[in-house]
């Protein structure tokens, strides 16, 4: 049988893959960039939790504990979470899905990977050098004092900051000017609204995060001063200059995962997404919302009390959006034809996962609990199931949705299933165990505690061991797909949008011949597939 | 031709009329700086330049004659900093509002040598 | 007068045609312009807290600076953003020699900027008017250097960015001189005089508040 040639095949050799202009092929590097980075952060994980199954030292010292929470958090947000969904995803589909030949910037796109794995590299290095124990979220006045090498990994969290903003540029670009004729604003796949949503808010907020760790730098140099009280400064700025990037960033992460589901619940319902509109909109809802409301990670910062009342109310607002997508979702899969394979479990787990992350927010966003739940598990709780269960596993969705055509294989349903299975147990009995400490009063990254919370810390990390071993799993069948795997159909899922006309996996130029537009949502029964 | 069709030429006038007016009002903001005009001074300081800054937009950097998307992301600029600085300065300006501790920060201040360095 | 020597520009292959392309390009440079932008508005809400918390201090150490070098600075900028748009109309009409002259003075104008730059700051660092690291200066005010902090953040962010710009201006320049701009193709001056713009309008608002007020 001879192969096909394909973006894969094309051309061999590293130079042809580290020079390449295909989004296709930058994809794939970023794949292989973030799977190293979610390695790495998942074992800082593990360590965390091995060390806290007693009150006490286990494995580590105070000292080294402070590191493993900060580069947890570091690399998961900055190197994983951020970047994977645009980065795999965005720059795979999008292209194909308005039917376009690459990206608006292809060159660019190029720099995008470069920065990032530059970023990757930087923080690796740091490691040897002193790693950071300031929590991800780098704090002043300690960030300027600790003699951890702050400057290095801040260099490197610019320069994925720097990635992320050219690749907003090269989403909004390629989506807004770039579509086939056909396909007008509201007849475009809702990933495209997500991705362009998503864009707005790249291009808007991420540069002040570049700002300030580059303030950051100013001051462990030539001590500014800005942020440092014993100079005259405020570090209360630093926290508004920080989240004023941070909170908007993780609709950066959520955004685009919304857009993977609204794209896979119609195809694995046979059925029209309900309030197509309404999920369009609420994505520029969202990341308009999402400037507003930063000062409610300042509620207990001493920030102004006429701050905090006002950050509280415009939280409230910023979920509703959210909650319209949702019920959507949920309104969608209602007397659809539901086919239960193992894209649409992952997302099933999402609607779970991230409702309670999203509930959870709501809790903590209010002004009169967060006083007494800042800093504690309930914290770290919540946003686990929102950047893991909820955006983490839409991106695996996604994964294994596009799988196939990103490699024309098909991985092991039956694996996956179990994998799924095992990784929503897991990440419960992980999580929930924190929601229950952290009304009780556990502080967050405490390295010793009393032990009347050891029994649930156990729980917790037995959890979390579970969890380590779904991800083990998953890494197994998805590679050995890759080399045992049945050749893939062009349209395993029955789905209508442009990159399933597309061939398996696709060539480099795309299409073999012009996609055509059809309708969005009319999908043919299972027996016409 | 394509070019004509996407792309608007500015008239040589156009360019000169707005280098003059900014000389002109560079010249002027130095002018009133040098006045005392109590608080007035930093507003109207801002205000021209921010006046210069349009005028540079506008007919420098074509803004005038950009539709769509263009216009829709410099206005998400001028919004998006709108927001940081009064949101910033919703906490800033109304430290103190219900405890004194929050002004502790402003009144007293270490002491500081000349190499910024705290002595007490 | 349209150049004898004027290379075809190709369209890249992911666009279907030069209108496209532009148009795209365009839509690129004003986002990229949207986030140089917000990357200088912090510096501009430090200056503002900062001077709300010490009003005193900022009015006597805007007096250190010099306001005459400041000045000529401002024109000499406002003046290359002048040039710049003459040499991007010089592009649009074919007109390649007035291009590159005014891609020359433009980039002469930079660099007079950058010189007057260069004595103002090593005039500061004589007299110890520095971020506390390096403050020796001798003032009732003990949160001074926190305004020079600023100063050179914000002047010398602004400063790379000219340098930056100096280096894409060079870069036109060769392209221009090889016929590369022209009624059909004049992207790159285009999207590099936004860039220029963008400099000359931060310069604007630096100008009056640390050297005016």
């Amino acid at each position: 049988m001879k192969t096909e040639i394909n973006y894969l095949n094309c051309s061999k050799g590293l130079k042809s893959w580290l020079f390449t202009h295909d989004h296709k092929r930058i994809a794939i590097l970023y794949l292989i960039g973030i799977a190293i980075s979610f390695l790495l952060g998942g074992v800082f994980a593990m360590a965390i939790r091995l060390e806290l199954l007693t009150p006490d030292q286990l494995i580590v010292s105070s000292k080294v504990y402070n590191q493993l929470f900060t580069l947890h958090g570091a690399i998961m947000v900055l190197l994983v979470i951020i970047p994977a969904i645009p980065g795999i995803i965005g720059n795979f589909i999008l292209p194909l899905m308005v039917g376009a030949k690459d990206v608006a910037f292809p060159k660019l796109n190029l720099w995008s990977w470069y920065f990032y794995m530059a970023g990757v590299l930087l923080s690796l290095y740091h490691l040897s050098t002193g790693a950071v124990d300031t929590g991800w979220t780098f704090y002043t006045p300690y960030s300027i004092s600790t003699n951890t090498s702050v400057i290095t990994v801040v260099t490197g969290a610019f320069l994925v900051g720097m990635s992320s903003i050219l690749t907003g540029i090269n989403f909004l670009a390629t989506i807004h000017m770039m579509r086939i004729k056909e396909m007008g604003w509201f007849k475009m796949p809702l990933l495209l609204w997500a991705f362009y949503a998503t864009a707005v808010i790249q291009i808007i907020a991420t540069p002040v995060l570049g700002i300030t760790l580059l303030l950051l730098v100013m001051e462990r140099v030539a001590h500014i001063g800005i942020f440092d009280p014993a100079l005259g400064g405020d570090p209360v700025l630093f926290q508004h200059f920080f989240w004023f990037y941070s909170h908007p960033a993780v609709y950066i992460m959520v955004l685009p995962a919304m857009g993977v589901i609204s794209e896979i619940i119609p195809t694995f319902c046979r059925k029209k997404i309900f309030g197509y509109k309404f999920i369009a909109y609420s994505s520029i809802a969202i990341a308009l919302i999402s400037f507003l409301v930063w000062g409610h990670h300042l509620y207990v910062s001493g920030q102004s009390a006429f701050a905090s009342m006002a950050f509280g109310l415009l939280t409230f607002i910023v979920a509703v959006p959210s909650g319209i997508k949702v019920f959507n979702w949920i309104a969608t899969m209602y007397k659809g034809a539901i086919d239960l394979r193992s894209p649409f479990l992952y997302v099933l787990a999402f609607l779970v996962l991230f409702t309670i992350g999203g509930l959870t927010g709501i809790i903590n966003g209010t002004l009169s609990l967060d006083l007494h739940l800042h800093d504690t598990y309930f914290i770290v709780s919540h946003f686990h199931y929102t950047m893991m269960g909820g955006v983490l596993i839409a991106f695996i969705a996604g994964l294994h949705y596009w799988w196939p055509k990103m490699f024309g294989k098909m991985y092991s349903e039956r694996l996956a299933r179990i994998t799924c299975g095992l990784l929503f147990l897991g990440f419960n009995i992980t999580f929930i165990s924190q929601f229950i400490l952290g009304t009780r009063g556990m502080p967050r990254r405490y390295h010793n505690y009393l032990p009347e919370f050891q029994s649930l810390h156990i729980i917790s990390s037995i959890g979390a061991f579970i969890v380590g071993l779904a991800f083990f799993m998953m890494l197994y069948y998805l590679i050995d797909s890759l080399f045992r795997g049945k050749k893939a159909p062009n349209n395993p899922w029955g789905g209508t949008t442009l990159e399933w006309q597309a061939s398996s996996p696709p060539v480099t130029e795309n299409f073999d011949q012009t996609p055509e537009m059809r309708e969005l949502y009319k999908y043919k029964s299972k027996d016409e597939l | 031709m394509r070019n004509k069709e996407s792309h608007h030429i500015i008239s040589d006038k156009i360019y000169m009329n707005t280098f003059i007016f900014l000389l002109v009002f560079t010249i002027i903001t130095v002018i009133i700086s040098r006045i005392d005009l109590g608080i007035l001074n930093t507003p109207i300081a801002i205000g021209i330049a921010l006046v210069k800054a349009t005028v540079v937009a506008l007919f420098f950097m074509g803004l005038k004659w950009e539709k769509g998307i263009n216009l829709v992301l410099v206005w998400g600029a001028i919004i998006g900093i709108i927001i940081f600085f009064g949101l910033t300065f919703a906490d800033i300006s109304f430290r103190g509002d219900i405890s004194e501790e929050e002004t502790l920060f402003l009144e007293i201040q270490p002491e500081f040598n000349n190499h910024g360095q705290k002595v007490h | 007068m349209s150049s004898t020597f004027t290379k075809k520009h190709h369209v890249a292959h992911h666009f279907e045609n030069a209108d496209q392309e532009f148009k795209t390009c365009k839509v690129g440079m004003w986002a990229f312009i949207v986030q140089e932008v917000l990357f200088f508005s912090a510096l501009f809400v430090a200056y503002a807290v900062f001077r709300g918390f010490y009003p005193d201090m900022f009015e006597h150490a805007s007096s250190l600076l010099n306001w005459k070098l400041g000045f000529i600075n401002t024109i000499v900028l406002i003046f290359s953003s002048y040039t710049m748009v003459k040499a991007v109309k010089s592009a649009q009409l074919s007109k390649q020699k007035s291009c590159v002259n005014y891609l020359i003075i433009t980039f002469i104008c930079a660099g007079i900027f950058m010189v007057i730059k260069y004595f103002e700051y090593t005039a500061k660092i004589h007299h110890g008017l520095m971020p506390a690291e390096w403050f020796f200066a001798s003032s009732e005010y003990p949160t001074l250097h926190l305004f020079f902090g600023l100063y050179f953040t914000m002047t010398g962010l602004h400063g790379l960015h000219i340098i930056v710009g100096m280096g894409l201006i060079i870069w036109l320049i060769k392209r221009a001189k090889k016929g590369e701009f022209h009624k059909e193709y004049f992207t790159p001056v285009e999207m590099v005089g936004l860039y220029w713009h963008l400099v000359d309008i931060v310069w604007i608002f630096i100008y009056p508040l640390l050297y005016l007020l």
